[in-house]
């Protein structure tokens, strides 16, 4: 079966409000991406012509490019000011149980869609969220965690720190291109950060930190980030963060799906909607904020998935 | 208020004839504004914040508290100080000239009305940048330092939003003025009460004349369970006959119960907490007014902070309507009292009210949410229709322009400047509305168009009035970035302001509000699908695109599409509006989000770093307390105050020495209780700093608000021999509080190292020393004769006892730890103590004056290879009938031996016990449980299991005693739980098991147990305080959790950790505090630094 790439995207959630604020409230922001799609889409489908096939609307709304469908076509909206009145960052996720050698392809492909999407040639903040590293407050600096973290090295690369020094050279070169103006982590550990630095030619800047933990960051991450330069920020982003089941569930046949996947990915040919498994490879949040009046003028999400085997053959957990 | 201009002011008859000129010129003047600054775009927020106090005088001999009528004095003291004036201009009005831009960084001050007033702004405007929000409350605690500095003897910044014996018949100011002067004719205050400027007078004089009789203020009072009732205002003079407005009280004025007022002072002197914010352009800045109109009488009800009118408690708990009445200039006619004569219409509001007009251009306001009994002047409508304004914005000026300008200059209605504003202000500033639509100032080309947020009470601490602001600040932000819309009809608005007013109704009542503040979903629109964003304007630069460019659906719309309006708002409390829908709310009800969970949400979108965010947390923590009830607004507290104050006598009446204490407590603990609303108490963080290092610290039983601290100080130079030194001295638990008490401090030639109170004796302070003994010193209080208030707490030193040895070399063994035994045989002083030289002491102390007795001094046991024995515990074991002793040493041992009581029970033992004749037996040596030395051993005592009261199914016999819990704190960072199974120990050897612990980074240097409860059935709550050693201080809590099948869960949680130290916290004390319920005030030190701090946490889990 041949692959397809979809791109999903929920246009500009900050304004979307109902679908996004629904409880649990100020929760992970996979609530924000997987709501923020379903609004999107639902929003799309409101406006289906009445005598479109069964199975078939989608096409109304969305936009296939070769093997990529585009759900819902790209539209994207250029800044209302000067690029230079925005404060824009961007957080790409790395999904777990997606082969790290997909990495490079994966981030030039990400950054494309939001430079494009925002209408912008900068992003002035890239910051990624590789799969496996959770900060977790108690841990900092005890033996165990890097135990536990050469183990799960071993059984899966693409959590290991090689795979991480690889994929950030890609950002590096981006770095150097001017494209992005500075790089941030997500969730890593003054021990995380102790091995990462000395492999790196550009430094990260910034370090996320879970809100949660905000008030209990232990000191030696502190004093760590003081003295290699880099500011500590907070996120309230969720780790798994788009998972395939989630993926499946929100563009399949069902009540409230984008009715463009079938309900199985061995469905009967009977059954309407594209077939195969699906698989999440990555997610990217972006926000451009008006820096001198603290309003937050867009933010949204891209995420892709791959829909049929890979091309590579690799089997993977993370399909559905 | 431009206060350099002074001129001929007219009285009311002249004024009333030139008001009609005034007002149209003033209309001009708008005009030529709005022209030249209808386009004007500027990219920044900027902000800023007001803050008012009244100046009090304490009369400490007389114990009372005045208002000191000493504005002038303390600002012209401002603008002469040198070393103020260098960083510009402190009190432009004074001084004039602008304020240079990004150089004066000192904050500013104003006059205010009242002559006890004073006012205070940042010097320069605040950005949205994060590190300006974070310097707003140091900024007000400067402010109050600063003005503080510039005041007489014995005066304070308060900042109450009224002062609570304003009015009353003694002489509550001072210098003492009479009452009933010519221009405010009030028979409560003098003419003096007002800021001399003669804008003021000419104000309060205008507004009564125009009036034409005083204005009238009735505040329900508090009815108490022996207030008279009914209730008739004793305080009223019928009788005077100085002014024809002295007939007012005989024609009705005062209403029966109700506390009556006249005069202007009494609403103007108010003070307020008042934020303006400079908008992007002039659609932003009408959007910003009209979204934050319905979150005015919310905010009001959240900061309610004025329970006392006159000397007397209320029944309502804000200011505003009272400044509303005190500045009512409306006549009988504009009341509706009497039918239209010679006034042009009946106007519902007073200038002082909600507000009542919306005024964005924007496609989501619907005719339906308009005031139907809006007033304006159609005449100067048109004017300014025709002049090329907006209907929208021509009706909101045309509402203000139904007003009478109060105060002319005869020297400004020669030529009209149209290029000036002063005509314009004129009406403007005399509308006081709770939202403030400001046009930029003709003569500052920088300045933009502004929104002023009006209705907030100004709060007792600093910390809260940064907390509000910042709120508020944040939330105009939440407004715009997520396009909230928040209309609701304004009267409905309106009616809300009237609920805030009502006792606790940021708790008890409902306010209207609107359901849902985002876009409504669309429908189908058989239209093509894809319509482009459209709105009635066309002014879209400050619009934001909605989803994918879709209209959003009541753009545009008619409103036959839209739901019936009553549908969009319901009634909701505050805790809804603010926190959102709780867990009860389920799916039905309001789907309002809650404020602070949209402010989360905004902040969780924008890069912000992890001590910015936590700082943030801090204030919205205290608005969300105050919403749901976890934190008393100012007003709540004010009113516990006075009711539980042991003079006040439940008739309503607060008298002088309340109040005095009241504005004292403010005053004395305003450091102390900087956040003592704040949640986590992550806020009042305050450090001082000592000469020398500190390593244990008392409470003083009998005068808990004192500590005692021991110090240690080792000289390290190296070529000569190591000397120490000590100090015992006595601090105030707060770092201000208790002034005026003389305080001791004992100097000695060695280090103390840890300090006991007796637990009978509370005078008896235990020292332990580096010199191989414990010493007894008394703390004794002296009284001032004439006030009877304490004077001088003293230290002496009354004996001293022996304990180890000096070694074979001559060294003195610094004793590490000691503690008294139980109160059974506390007839004497006897203690178990550990020393430098490994030993585990049980030492029984002769009274004072005896001769030292070392025989009654033994050595229980010794650490391995003689290391230091660091801390030990002595528990009476009633039931197998002997004393166990736990000792811990720098071995990493824990060591337990019994003592067995042969014959009787101890407690008939008493004193005569011989030490010599009990022989210790070595239970068990434990090395395995600990990695590093065992410094901290606290005795929790019976199982929960075991305790007492629920041992009904288990018998406590001498063969089976309880099984006991206890904690260890060790250098190796972790706090552990041990069970010991049976104290009857000498017949089984078991092995010792953690059955609980947790890392705790830094290590664990002493344990105090704070509180013990059960919070549901068989879940036993433990509250430890812990010195963390080279980490800071923690707040832990430990919970014993029985299961179904009656297994025990052990947990620990870190309730906060407290880091502010930068060197090893030896010592930690904690109490409760008297004001906040569940909330513990922590003093943690810390050594080499010489560190004090004091902070506070909150326990929100005990009912």
């Amino acid at each position: 079966m041949p692959t397809m790439k979809l791109v999903l995207s929920t246009s500009n959630v900050m304004s979307s409000g109902p679908s996004l604020m629904r409880r649990p409230l100020y929760s992970k922001s996979n609530v924000e991406l997987v709501n923020g799609l379903r609004a999107n889409f639902n929003l799309h489908q409101n406006h289906v012509s009445p005598s479109a096939k069964p199975g078939e609307a989608y096409k109304e709304w969305t936009e296939q490019d070769g093997d990529t469908l585009y759900i819902p076509h790209l539209r994207p909206k250029t800044l209302a000011e000067p690029r230079e009145v925005y404060d824009i960052t961007a957080k790409l996720f790395y999904l777990p149980g997606i082969p790290a050698s997909r990495r490079c392809k994966h981030t030039r492909d990400a950054i494309d869609m939001v430079l494009k999407e925002l209408g912008v040639q900068t992003i002035d903040l890239l910051i990624v969220s590789f799969p496996g590293v959770t900060f977790d407050a108690d841990d900092d600096g005890e033996e165990e965690l890097s135990a536990d973290e050469d183990a799960s090295a071993n059984s899966d690369e693409s959590q290991g720190l090689d795979a991480q020094v690889k994929s950030w050279k890609v950002l590096e070169d981006y770095h150097s291109r001017g494209i992005i103006s500075q790089l941030g982590l997500s969730e890593f550990s003054s021990d995380r950060l102790d091995k990462f630095l000395p492999e790196v030619s550009v430094r990260p800047t910034v370090d996320q930190i879970n809100v949660k933990d905000c008030c209990v960051v232990p000191k030696s991450l502190i004093l760590y980030a003081k003295e290699k330069n880099i500011e500590l920020l907070t996120h309230n982003d969720c780790m798994d963060i788009l998972p395939c089941g989630t993926t499946r569930e929100i563009l399949s046949q069902g009540d409230g799906g984008a009715k463009i996947l079938a309900s199985r990915a061995d469905a009967p040919d009977s059954e309407p909607g594209l077939k195969g498994n699906i698989e999440p490879q990555w997610v990217i949040k972006y926000t451009a904020v008006v820096k001198d009046r603290g309003v937050v003028e867009n933010k949204g999400y891209y995420a892709v998935a791959q829909l049929g085997d890979s091309e590579d053959g690799l089997s993977s957990t993370s399909k559905c | 208020m431009g206060l350099l201009q002074l001129g001929t002011p007219l009285g009311w008859d002249k004024a009333k004839d030139a008001a009609g000129q005034v007002r149209e010129w003033g209309i001009e003047q708008l005009l030529t504004i709005w022209r030249k600054n209808k386009d004007k775009e500027r990219a920044m927020l900027l902000w800023g914040d007001e803050i008012e106090y009244l100046v009090v005088e304490l009369d400490q001999e007389q114990q009372k508290a005045r208002l000191s009528l000493s504005q002038a004095e303390v600002l012209q003291a401002l603008s002469e100080d040198k070393e103020l004036q260098k960083h510009g201009p402190i009190v432009p009005d004074y001084q004039g000239g602008e304020v240079v831009k990004n150089q004066a960084t000192l904050p500013t001050f104003h006059p205010e009305f009242g002559r006890f007033m004073l006012e205070a702004t940042p010097g320069k405007p605040w950005s949205i940048d994060f590190k300006d929000l974070l310097e707003v409350e140091e900024d007000m605690k400067l402010r109050r330092v600063i003005a503080k500095q510039h005041m007489g003897k014995g005066q304070y910044p308060v900042t109450l939003t009224t002062f609570p014996r304003l009015g009353t018949k003694d002489d509550f100011i001072t210098p003492y003025y009479p009452p009933s002067g010519p221009a405010l004719r009030s028979q409560f205050v003098p003419d003096e009460i007002a800021n001399p400027h003669i804008r003021f007078p000419t104000l309060a004089a205008n507004i009564r004349s125009r009036r034409g009789r005083k204005v009238e203020l009735n505040v329900p009072v508090f009815h108490d369970d022996k207030t008279q009732w009914p209730f008739h205002d004793p305080t009223v003079n019928y009788h005077m006959h100085n002014w024809p407005e002295d007939d007012d009280v005989r024609n009705g004025a005062a209403k029966e119960n109700c506390v009556y007022m006249d005069a202007m002072a009494f609403g103007m002197g108010s003070c307020c907490l008042q934020i303006t914010f400079q908008a992007k352009n002039i659609n932003e800045g009408r959007v910003l007014y009209d979204q934050l109109s319905p979150l005015g009488p919310i905010l009001l009800a959240l900061t309610a902070a004025t329970p006392i009118y006159k000397g007397f408690l209320v029944d309502t708990d804000v200011r505003w309507n009272q400044i509303s009445r005190a500045v009512d200039d409306r006549t009988r006619e504009e009341l509706g009292e009497v039918p239209l004569k010679n006034d042009r219409w009946q106007i519902p509001k007073s200038r002082y009210a909600s507000n009542s007009t919306y005024i964005a251009q924007d496609s989501r306001l619907r005719p339906e949410y308009l005031d139907p009994n809006l007033v304006i002047d159609q005449k100067l409508k048109q004017r300014l229709l025709d002049g090329g304004m907006d209907d929208m914005l021509a009706t909101h000026f045309a509402h203000l322009f139904i007003r009478d300008p109060l105060v002319i200059f005869a020297e400004d209605l020669k030529e009209l400047d149209v290029n000036g504003s002063n005509h314009f202000e004129n009406l403007q500033s005399t509308n006081w509305q709770h939202m403030r639509f400001k046009p930029p100032p003709p003569d500052n080309p920088n300045i933009g168009w502004r929104v002023e947020f009006r209705s907030m009470e100004i709060q007792m601490t600093d910390f809260e009035n940064a907390a509000f602001s910042i709120f508020i600040v944040l939330l105009s932000r939440v407004i715009l970035s997520f396009d909230l819309n928040l209309y609701i009809p304004i009267p409905r608005t309106t009616e809300n302001m009237e609920v805030a007013h009502r006792r606790e109704a940021v708790l008890n009542d409902k306010f209207w509000f609107r359901k849902n503040p985002f876009p409504r979903k669309t429908t189908p629109s058989p239209s093509p699908p894809l319509q482009p964003q459209h709105h009635d304007t066309n002014q879209t630069s400050s619009e934001k695109p909605t989803v994918n460019g879709f209209a959003n659906s009541a753009s545009g719309a008619h409103s036959s599409d839209l739901p019936p309006v009553d549908d969009e708002y319901c009634l909701m409390t505050v805790n809804e509006i603010i926190n959102g829908p709780g867990s009860m709310a389920g799916d039905k009800g309001s789907q309002f989000p809650g404020l602070i969970p949209l402010v989360r949400h905004y902040l969780s979108s924008l890069n912000v770093s992890v001590t910015t965010r936590c700082q943030l947390e801090r204030y919205l923590d205290l608005i969300a307390g105050r919403a749901n009830g976890s934190l008393w607004t100012n007003s709540k507290w004010i009113r516990h105050f006075v009711r539980e104050h042991p003079e006040y006598k439940h008739d309503s009446a607060v008298s002088e020495k309340v109040t005095y204490d009241l504005i004292n407590t403010v005053v004395a603990d305003i450091e102390q209780r900087e956040d003592w609303s704040s949640k986590n108490g992550a806020g009042w963080e305050i450090s001082r700093s000592l000469d020398q290092e500190p390593d244990c610290i008392a409470i003083v039983p009998d005068h808990p608000q004192y500590v005692v601290i021991g110090t240690y100080s080792l000289s390290a130079a190296s070529d000569t021999p190591q000397t120490k030194r000590g100090s015992l001295q006595i601090h105030t638990y707060s770092p201000d509080g208790g002034r005026d008490v003389e305080l001791d401090r004992l100097d000695f030639d060695f280090g103390i190292y840890d300090l006991q109170f007796h637990p009978l004796h509370h005078e008896w302070l235990g020292a332990a020393t580096s010199h191989g003994e414990i010493r007894f010193y008394v703390v004794t209080s002296h009284y001032d004769e004439v006030t009877d208030e304490l004077h001088s707490l003293k230290l002496t030193y009354y004996w001293h006892v022996p304990i180890e040895p000096h070694s074979d070399n001559g060294n003195q063994a610094i004793i590490t730890f000691f503690q008294f035994l139980e109160t059974e045989i506390g007839r004497l002083p006897s203690l178990v103590t550990t020393t430098q030289f490994g030993n585990t002491r049980l030492v029984k102390a002769p009274i004072a004056g005896a001769t030292p007795d070392l025989s009654q001094n033994i050595v229980i046991h010794k650490q391995s290879m003689e290391l230091e024995a660091w801390t030990t515990v002595a528990v009476v074991d009633t039931i197998t009938n002997q004393i166990l002793i736990l000792s811990g040493g720098d071995d990493s041992q824990l060591i337990i031996s019994s003592i067995a009581l042969s014959g009787g029970s101890y407690t008939e033992a008493d004193a005569r016990l011989d030490l010599t004749r009990l022989s210790p037996q070595k239970l068990l040596a434990d090395r395995r449980n600990h990695s590093a030395g065992v410094v901290a051993i606290f005795w929790l005592g019976r199982h929960p299991s075991h305790a007492m009261g629920e041992g009904t199914d288990v018998q406590d016999t001498p063969a089976q005693s309880p099984p006991y819990l206890f904690l260890t704190g060790s250098y190796d960072e972790h706090l552990r739980l041990f069970l010991l199974p049976s104290p009857s120990l000498h017949d089984q050897k078991s092995r010792l098991e953690t059955i609980g612990t947790i890392h705790l980074e830094g290590g664990v240097w002493r344990i105090i147990l704070l509180d013990t409860y059960t919070t549901e059935v068989l879940v036993t709550n433990y509250i430890l305080l812990i010195a963390g050693h080279a980490t800071g201080a923690f707040v832990v809590r430990l919970t014993c959790k029985r299961g179904l099948d009656d297994d025990w869960e052990y947990a620990f949680k870190v309730e906060k950790q407290f880091t502010e130290h930068e060197s090893l916290v030896y010592a930690v004390v904690a109490k409760k505090d008297e004001l906040v319920h569940g909330k513990w005030d922590v003093i943690s030190t810390s050594f080499y630094d010489k560190k004090i701090c004091n902070w506070g946490w909150v326990d929100e889990e005990k009912e």
